[in-house]
């Protein structure tokens, strides 16, 4: 065990996988419905829950729940199993990547089992799918030392809870972000997922994003064109390396080391960026940006992802 | 050669690993008319459409072959050590000569440079930045995965030690300068080197340290390589993470507590008494005071309080000192001092041990 006090915390970014709806059958009921910490309305009837699950070889995954008047009709184990079962109240910390990698910090409750290397925190949010209905946006962030986070978007279905999408990173230097954005009918919401990879060494960074919206005829979760991005662009560089060196140690230490082009920006080689969905996020950041030491030239603009993954 | 550890095809053993070198095989080669014997993506799993293209193989290959004659293999089988896998391997363009799989997996996989495994074993060898069983057992690592799947494995760019420096510029990680097993070069990322697969389509991919490319396609075919060097090293032994499959260290991390065992090290090397969380007596012989965290500490910013300091200073000097008599200077001479602990821990950071 590790044993510091990280995700005492404020429980709180590759190649990012099996990011594409993927169905997967939830787990059985539990017969004896252990204490729920969180609960949101999954439809007028429902809601969801998260819960302390069972423990197996030390292992202990939290369940997302799906709740019937207060009881427990459904539940699935979350993928990431920390060394006790006891979820214990915080905040979410930002390395959790639950939202925007510029939104400051807005105090969204996360909840933590174990500890140092063996520390999972969880974090719910509910999404907005339809007027009727919601579906439930989970966050987990593992580790100390190296961590990893994995994302996952439940709704309810047939009175059983059915995950329909998971965002995972590969090993190694990733990082990847889940963040619900308010869709064009003012009524729903759809979700940006970010994800990046950070090699280090001659290699420059990299960053991907995805766009997801429900899709109530498929009754699943579907890809949608991706839309505008927005990027901190704090100077251009000859290499990673230099733009590397220009932000460590500083307040754009977050910032990654990306080809110009793969942010469609023409006539740079390599920029030390942020990327955000939000316009009014990354100005205010920007502007946070002021003290910064060195004297590269910052602005925000306009990026085009593409679509494309890490 | 690849070679295959049962036989493959109808009423045959068809191990995993067996049929998807043999449909890999089938795959990429092709035959007259200039189109892969396996039409569909290699994936394991034995049925018609394999059976189909191995007969179809024997068939072009009749001469040679003569499947289901008196001594020869059976029509649609082939056959450990065979002249089926034999035909078979003689076909597969340059490209593609050296196919290799490990058991129970289902990506085949291209034989990696000998040069290579030498060469990344020497620089581990040859690294003074790890700790001399760490090095000597990491490695063991790489050329006992080289000898065995003829995989080449190798520090990652960011995976050697790290100076308490190097850990207080990190943004990702929660560990502090003096909390992470890199800092005192018993901990590793070691990835794989030009690892290149074949695709289910039979075109090589050249993939990342990490196998991002293939964990893109499965992350179980990914988990099930980092499976085999972790099989591997736990033989040795090393020891993997629970979240992170690039890492491994020289202790497995249950059996002891990272803080703790910094704070060993700083009462080795320091000039202050320490306890983890961190507190320390000042370098005055009393009680512990808290001052910060990791990072806190390293930056300079020690949470020294005046009342603490003044506290201690009272019970060194057995006169009385009150909060009011400690200067803004005082705080941060005394600051500066633990950090130069830390440091002492950073030059000396060999003789850190764990503590349980």
């Amino acid at each position: 065990m590790i044993g510091a006090s990280r995700f005492s915390v404020s429980l709180a970014a590759l190649v990012l996988l099996g990011c594409a709806p993927e169905p997967k059958p939830a787990a059985k009921a539990l017969e004896s419905p252990p204490e729920v910490v969180a609960t949101f309305p999954a439809s007028a009837e429902l809601s969801f829950g998260l819960a302390p699950g069972k423990c197996a070889d030390a292992k202990c995954a939290a369940v997302v729940q799906l709740l019937a008047n207060g009881k427990v009709i459904d539940s699935s184990p979350l993928d990431f199993a920390a060394s006790d079962a006891q979820l214990n109240k915080g905040t979410a910390d930002k390395l959790m990547g639950a939202g925007d990698p510029l939104q400051g910090e807005d105090a969204l409750a996360a909840w933590t089992a174990g500890d140092g290397e063996r520390a999972v925190a969880t974090a719910v949010r509910p999404m907005k799918l339809s007027s009727e209905r919601t579906a439930l946006l989970v966050d987990q962030l593992a580790g100390f030392e190296h961590v990893k986070r994995r994302h996952y978007l439940y709704v309810a279905d047939n009175k059983k809870l059915k995950r329909i999408w998971t965002g995972e990173e590969s090993a190694g230097p990733a990082w990847s972000a889940a963040i619900l954005v308010n869709a064009a009918d003012g009524r729903s919401q759809e979700m940006v997922y970010l994800s990046g990879f950070q090699p280090g060494s001659t290699e420059p960074d990299a960053v991907g994003a995805k766009r997801y919206a429900w899709d109530a005829a498929q009754e699943n979760l579907a890809e949608r064109p991706l839309g505008g991005l927005y990027a901190i662009i704090a100077g251009d560089f000859a290499n990673p390396e230099a733009a590397r060196k220009a932000g460590g140690g500083t307040c754009l230490a977050e910032y990654s080391a990306l080809p110009a082009r793969a942010l469609g920006i023409p006539g740079a080689r390599i920029v030390l960026a942020v990327v955000s969905t939000q316009k009014s996020l990354a100005e205010a950041a920007l502007n946070r940006t002021d003290n910064c030491p060195g004297k590269v030239a910052r602005r925000v603009v306009e990026v085009n992802l593409a679509a494309r993954q890490p | 050669m690849p070679s295959i550890t049962a036989s493959v095809g109808d009423g045959a053993t068809n191990k995993t690993h067996d049929v998807a070198l043999i449909q890999a095989m089938l795959r990429i080669v092709k035959n007259a008319k200039g189109s892969p014997y396996l039409t569909g993506n290699y994936d394991g799993s034995y049925g018609g459409h394999t059976k189909d293209a191995i007969v179809a193989f024997q068939k072009d290959n009749s001469k040679v072959i003569q499947a289901g004659q008196q001594g020869k293999e059976k029509e649609g089988v082939v056959d450990l050590g065979g002249t089926t896998l034999a035909t078979l391997a003689g076909a597969l363009p340059a490209t593609h000569k050296e196919l290799h799989i490990i058991a129970n997996t289902k990506t085949v996989y291209l034989e990696a440079a000998k040069a290579d495994a030498t060469s990344s074993a020497n620089a581990i060898r040859a690294d003074a930045e790890f700790e001399p069983t760490f090095k000597a057992r990491l490695a063991s690592l790489v050329d006992t995965m080289y000898a065995d799947h003829k995989i080449v494995l190798w520090i990652t760019p960011t995976g050697r030690r790290r100076t308490f420096a190097q850990q207080a510029a990190e943004v990702k990680t929660f560990a502090g300068p003096g909390e992470s097993n890199h800092n005192f070069g018993r901990a590793s990322d070691i990835g794989f080197k030009g690892f290149h697969w074949i695709q289910g389509d039979g075109t090589i991919q050249k993939d990342a340290d990490w196998l991002n490319a293939l964990e893109g396609v499965s992350a179980a075919k990914a988990n099930a390589l980092w499976d085999a060097r972790d099989a591997l090293a736990a033989k040795i032994p090393l020891y993997r993470l629970d979240f992170e499959r690039v890492h491994l260290q020289l202790y497995d991390q249950s059996t002891f507590n990272n803080p703790r065992s910094l704070a060993k090290l700083l009462n080795t090397v320091g000039k202050a008494k320490w306890e983890t969380g961190y507190k320390a007596d000042f370098g005055l012989g009393g009680a512990l005071f808290p001052v910060g965290t990791a990072k806190q500490i390293w930056a300079g910013h020690a949470t020294v309080s005046k009342a603490d300091l003044a506290n201690a200073l009272t019970v060194k000097t057995k006169k009385l000192v009150k909060d009011t008599d400690i200067k803004v200077q005082q705080i941060t001479d005394m600051q500066t001092a633990l950090k130069a602990d830390f440091e002492a821990a950073d030059k000396n950071w060999i003789k850190w041990v764990k503590v349980p």
